[in-house]
């Protein structure tokens, strides 16, 4: 090989790198390569805190995202709801996002109508869905979720939804989940409802906001789902205990296969673009 | 496996594939094609937020409020409301700040803005102070480097973490502190501090690439599953 090819290793059009992207993950999907996570250090003390709670102690989780990260925190909800659901603990979804509502729709449409057909509405889990406000909502709902929402999605009084019947306010959540694509969203349940409030607050974030929240754990987060990979070690977590009653591959585990896959192409990439660099510069020296 | 082609009779679905096709087609070259689907996706999301914001905001907080009869046209049999006229002061600031709009009278929306900015920055530093600087500085040093492990003794792989998180932020502020104008770094603290950065954005980095292939995943397992019925 000579020079100018090495050289040229380091300036592969881009194009290129897409069509292998796509093909790699393209063939992972359809191979469908399962590779079985554990559940990490951030994970684990979310799964034990719900698994702590006793039957009929509520859990709120904040779908506080939109469909262009739903493949990354979806599965982090599914996940959480399977949970909820198996210990009988009532689920409420809200969203600070105004793609709250359609998010928790998913929710309810993909996960809690096929699995679990016997869950009611209203009694196995409420959507109280989107309310404007960002972080001045969180800090509303402190005190009361009425001061907010005075009906759920369906125009039901709170009043008269039993699985609100033990809550007031925030304080009154076994745990609070925020699943958080962005502002507002996690930042925000954390300065204005977890350090103030009293109640266990946990998130889920997307890669690209993930590094913003590490230093929260694990003082002011119980525990972090972070990107598709979070949400896959809390499917191994649900896998662990309760095989007979989730999906054997759940939607994060199988999209970890072709991710996997995908970080080779790039890993090959990126170690063929600095051979490309020392090789050539070491036959320019040998050349002077 | 792979499955027989069973492509989807769903409309939704179709303009969902279509429209996604016609973005990634960007990473060919830009085209007419990309141009159509980033307009279609500016003006269905303006639309849908004006929507959105009309019925969960401006519709209970302002309107149905100042005009209890108006709750009817959408539930008629539900009792009237109690009509509500401190939200005469959000309706006025909302229509200061559509002034905008009319050249002579923009100066009033100032004064929305300056109430809005001035709240959210007073209600702000209160709490980023204490979580983001506070509590930030608590776990930082709280428990010292030294952990003691549960059965006596010390907590060595923890011990060793408390130990990166305190040295990293020490010399990632002091290459902040020791560095001169146009990047120069002045002291083998600052050149630490400099590593320190580079791994954290290194860090950083990877994790963006992490999302942006899970979303490429998203993306390709609804082309392929829903929309050719091949997954």
């Amino acid at each position: 090989m000579s020079g100018s090819r090495f050289e040229a290793l380091q300036s592969i059009d881009r194009r290129w790198i897409f069509l292998a992207l796509a093909v790699a993950v393209i063939a992972a999907l359809v191979v469908q390569p399962v590779f079985r996570d554990s559940p990490g250090e951030l994970v684990v003390p979310i799964f034990a805190a719900i698994e702590a709670l006793a039957p009929g102690t509520p859990v709120l989780i904040s779908l506080d995202y939109s469909p262009s990260s739903a493949p990354e925190l979806e599965p982090m909800a599914a996940a959480l709801t399977r949970h909820c659901l198996i210990r009988g603990l009532p689920v409420t979804y809200l969203s600070l996002w105004p793609t709250g509502n359609h998010m928790a729709g998913r929710i309810v449409e993909r996960v809690i109508g096929p699995e679990y057909p016997d869950a009611v509405e209203g009694r196995e889990w409420v959507t109280l869905g989107f309310q404007a406000g960002g972080e001045l909502l969180v800090h509303a709902l402190l005190d009361s979720l009425g001061s907010r929402f005075a009906a759920d999605v369906r125009g039901i009084p709170l009043i008269e939804i039993p699985a609100l019947a033990q809550v007031t306010g925030l304080n009154d959540y076994g745990i609070v989940v925020s699943l958080s694509a962005g502002t507002p969203g996690l930042k925000e349940w954390v300065l204005y409802g977890g350090d103030v409030g009293a109640f266990p607050l946990a998130g889920g974030c997307t890669g690209v906001g993930a590094p913003q929240f590490f230093p929260y754990y694990p003082r002011q987060l119980l525990g972090l789902m972070a990107a598709l990979k979070g949400a896959a070690e809390y499917e191994a977590a649900l896998n662990d205990d309760y095989a007979e009653r989730v999906p054997r591959v759940m939607q994060a585990t199988r999209g970890m296969g072709p991710q996997t896959v995908a970080h080779l192409v790039i890993v090959a990439f990126i170690l063929l673009g600095n051979a490309g660099l020392f090789i050539g510069e070491r036959r320019k020296r040998g050349r002077r | 496996m792979i499955h027989p082609l069973a492509v989807s009779h769903d409309f939704g679905v179709w303009v969902g594939a279509l429209l996604t096709l016609m973005v990634f087609s960007f990473l060919y070259r830009d085209n007419p094609f990309y141009k159509f689907a980033e307009h279609v996706f500016v003006g269905v999301s303006a639309a849908y937020w004006m929507v959105i914001g009309f019925w969960t905001t401006l519709w209970p907080r302002v309107i149905v409020p100042l005009i209890p009869e108006a709750s009817r046209i959408v539930s008629p049999d539900t009792p009237l409301p109690e009509r509500d006229l401190s939200a005469v002061v959000p309706a006025v600031l909302g229509l200061m700040m559509l002034s905008r709009l009319v050249p002579r009278l923009s100066g009033l929306a100032r004064w929305p803005t300056a109430f809005v900015l001035g709240t959210t920055a007073g209600y702000a530093v209160v709490r980023y102070v204490r979580s983001d600087f506070m509590h930030q500085i608590q776990a930082t040093i709280g428990d010292g480097v030294l952990i003691p492990a549960a059965g006596g003794g010390w907590n060595v792989a923890e011990s060793l973490a408390a130990l990166v998180t305190l040295s990293g932020t020490i010399f990632g502020l002091i290459y902040f502190m020791n560095t001169r104008r146009g990047g120069t770094v002045t002291t083998p603290a600052a050149r630490i501090g400099l590593l320190v950065l580079m791994v954290t954005f290194g860090a950083s980095f990877g994790s963006a690439v992490m999302a942006r292939i899970s979303l490429l995943v998203g993306r390709l397992q609804e082309l392929l599953g829903d929309w050719l019925g091949l997954l």
